[in-house]
């Protein structure tokens, strides 16, 4: 019986014992987004399973792991790998701080692959203890849709198992896409790249992207040759145009040899490793090539065309602001609808579903300053607004902040790598409408400029605030000179 | 390469030719280094560049503030083929190996910040002998 209805707009919320179904809720994906939506939906009295295929460090049809790319084969391992290499930064900086290494410092891999490794698996069963916590059935297996309330689970074995659902949720994430090109077989993605047997001592990587440009900084830091190549003239597509530039300038002050406007067109084995060329003709041998051009929804295998669920042309699932697929009780959230694709969106939108549908509360996720970072070395984190993209949304004149500076340590260690700051601020309301940081830290620093952005903080306030000293962030409370005033009509054109 | 040499024609010559490959790869940044040195010296102002970067039009668009008589001397590594090779040798000389770096009269400038910092502060112009008309 149902416990409760309401309606805000089309959004129709119930709860009900499961009636003539199995479940309540029925979750396909057992990565961030499914995992909170089914402990939340939980939470709310709702009967939930949730199906996840077994645990593997490399995804593939048949393999997965609860915790879903994030945890498994994504930002935690990857950020494990980031700590690990910045250790070479550290060392070469403590000289000056009078620490004198004597003999070899040698970098162990296989060391840091099998605790990076111990470490995920842990979190695999941390995951599945929340969800049996919660009160949520775990099946293992691959499910697709048999019709709008029916799931049927392919089992390891090859058996199959039906399940009816009066909702159920898809949250299959998304996986790493290849290029299309001769010999792309011999390339790896970003899976493979967490999991390698071998270091590589040269390393060829394709993408501009964060993968991309976090793999060339991890890889480097390791002591590998890194050529990173792009299709535009600055990594970071997305991001504002001169914190892009900036970071291609630490990746390059760092030993990292930058290709813009070149793609890769063939690969091929030789003895001596793998031969890349480029459009440009050029040819060089690496022990890894890696594509990071991207990833790609995983709905696919998810039968969606027998339940009646639209796609995109990408394979994204389509939703409403509440991610209500085109079937009214099937949802979907995280990577596989393509929106904003992080983890703690994903969250975000589960935890909204969830309060739609089982909570009495129809939520909207809020996608307003969202903050990100870029785990290059070091690191880029923004929140808000790029100055190209407040110039878009501008009704008055944008004015833009920027500090440029060599940090603290740095004039010890006599590292030549500057941290910049920049805040994007609407000349009209005196609004902060984005803050942007490169450098040591940034994202600890930026999570903090999130809370203000999200508060509506004005420049006033960020000037009237008193700084920690000495600190970096203090900068972005002492930004008083005006380093430019820009004009929506002279909005430059660029094609970076 | 050296591994399949050695199998052919035993080790001794595979090592010769692996220390002949080191060789060619010192003495190919020694003769950039000397390339970067006779290329400063040539001309009043040089630019080691890259054509697509906005740190290097930032340093040129100051050149182009000052109007001298004579245009710095350009030099795009992304437009040659020995463009790393340079690079490298750069980085060894001024311990930096970001671009631009910037040359006057021989002596190096600095980078893209150093640049403008030394056009506003007025040590460019003093630098280059050039008359800066104080706005009355």
């Amino acid at each position: 019986m149902a416990r409760k209805m309401l309606k805000d707009e089309e959004v129709e919320v119930a709860v009900t014992d499961g009636g003539s179904y199995d479940y309540d809720l029925f979750v396909i994906g057992a990565g961030s987004g499914g995992v909170r939506g089914s402990r939340t939906s939980a939470s709310f009295g709702a009967k939930v399973a949730i199906c996840e295929l077994p645990f593997h460090p490399i995804s593939s049809d048949w393999q997965g792991g609860h915790g879903g790319t994030c945890v498994i084969r994504g930002c935690v391992p990857k950020k494990i790998l980031v700590y690990g290499s910045s250790f070479r930064g550290e060392f070469e900086d403590a000289k000056n701080f009078g620490w004198e290494i004597n003999g070899d410092i040698n970098f162990n891999w296989k060391r840091l692959l099998e605790n990076k490794t111990q470490e995920i698996v842990r979190l695999n069963g941390v995951y599945q203890r929340i969800l049996g916590n919660s009160g949520v059935t775990m099946i293992e297996g691959a499910g697709s849709l048999v019709d709008a309330h029916t799931v049927e689970v392919t089992k390891p074995d090859g058996s199959k198992q039906r399940y009816t659902a009066k909702h159920i949720l898809i949250a299959t994430g998304s996986r790493a896409q290849r290029v299309n090109i001769p010999g792309k077989e011999l390339a790896i993605t970003s899976d493979e790249a967490l999991s390698l047997e071998e270091l590589p001592k040269r390393a060829v990587i394709l993408g501009g992207g964060y993968i991309a440009v976090e793999f060339a900084s991890i890889w480097k830091g390791m002591g590998a040759h890194v050529d990173l190549f792009y299709r535009k003239e600055l990594p970071l597509r997305g991001f504002d145009d001169e914190m892009r530039t900036v970071v291609a300038s630490n990746l390059e002050g760092r030993g990292i040899r930058l290709h813009p406007g070149t793609n890769l067109s063939e690969l091929s084995k030789t003895a001596d490793g793998i031969k890349v060329v480029t459009d440009k003709g050029e040819e060089i041998i690496a022990d890894v090539v890696l594509f990071a051009t991207g990833r790609t929804p995983n709905s696919q295998r998810l039968n969606l065309e027998a339940a009646g669920v639209e796609v995109d042309n990408i394979g994204a699932i389509k939703v409403d602001d509440y991610s209500r697929t085109s079937v009214p009780n099937i949802w979907a959230v995280g990577d596989v609808t393509n929106r904003i694709n992080l983890t703690p969106v994903a969250l975000m939108e589960a935890t909204c579903f969830s309060k739609t549908v089982f909570g009495g509360q129809p939520t909207k996720p809020d996608y307003r300053d969202v903050p990100c970072a870029v785990f290059s070395i070091p690191p880029l984190s923004v929140v808000g607004l790029s100055e190209q993209q407040a110039l878009e949304e501008a009704k008055s004149d944008v004015l833009v902040y920027t500090s440029s500076f060599n940090p603290m340590k740095n004039s010890i260690s006599k590292r030549q790598e500057k941290t910049v700051m920049k805040l994007v601020v609407d000349s009209e309301t005196d609004k902060v409408l984005g803050a942007s940081m490169c450098g040591p830290d940034a994202p600890e620093i930026i999570q903090g400029m999130a809370v203000a952005l999200k508060c509506g903080a004005t420049k006033a306030t960020f000037d009237s605030t008193v700084g920690i000293h000495p600190s970096a962030a203090e900068e972005f409370v002492t930004m008083r000179t005006l380093t430019r005033r820009v004009s929506p009509s002279s909005k430059p054109k660029t094609n970076l | 390469m050296a591994a399949l040499l050695g199998r052919r024609f035993g080790m001794a010559a595979a090592a010769l030719i692996a220390l002949a490959a080191l060789g060619s790869a010192a003495s190919g940044t020694a003769s950039k280094s000397s390339f970067v040195k006779s290329t400063v010296k040539a001309h009043d102002v040089v630019i080691f560049s890259k054509s697509y970067c906005p740190y290097c039009r930032r340093a040129k668009a100051v050149f182009k503030e000052l109007e001298l008589k004579k245009e710095p001397y350009v030099v795009e590594l992304d437009q040659r083929e020995d463009g790393w090779e340079i690079q490298d040798a750069l980085s060894d000389m001024v311990g930096r190996r970001t671009v631009p770096q910037v040359f006057v009269h021989g002596k190096h400038l600095g980078g893209s910040d150093d640049t403008v910092e030394a056009y506003e502060s007025g040590k460019l112009a003093k630098l280059l002998n050039i008359d800066v008309k104080e706005d009355l």
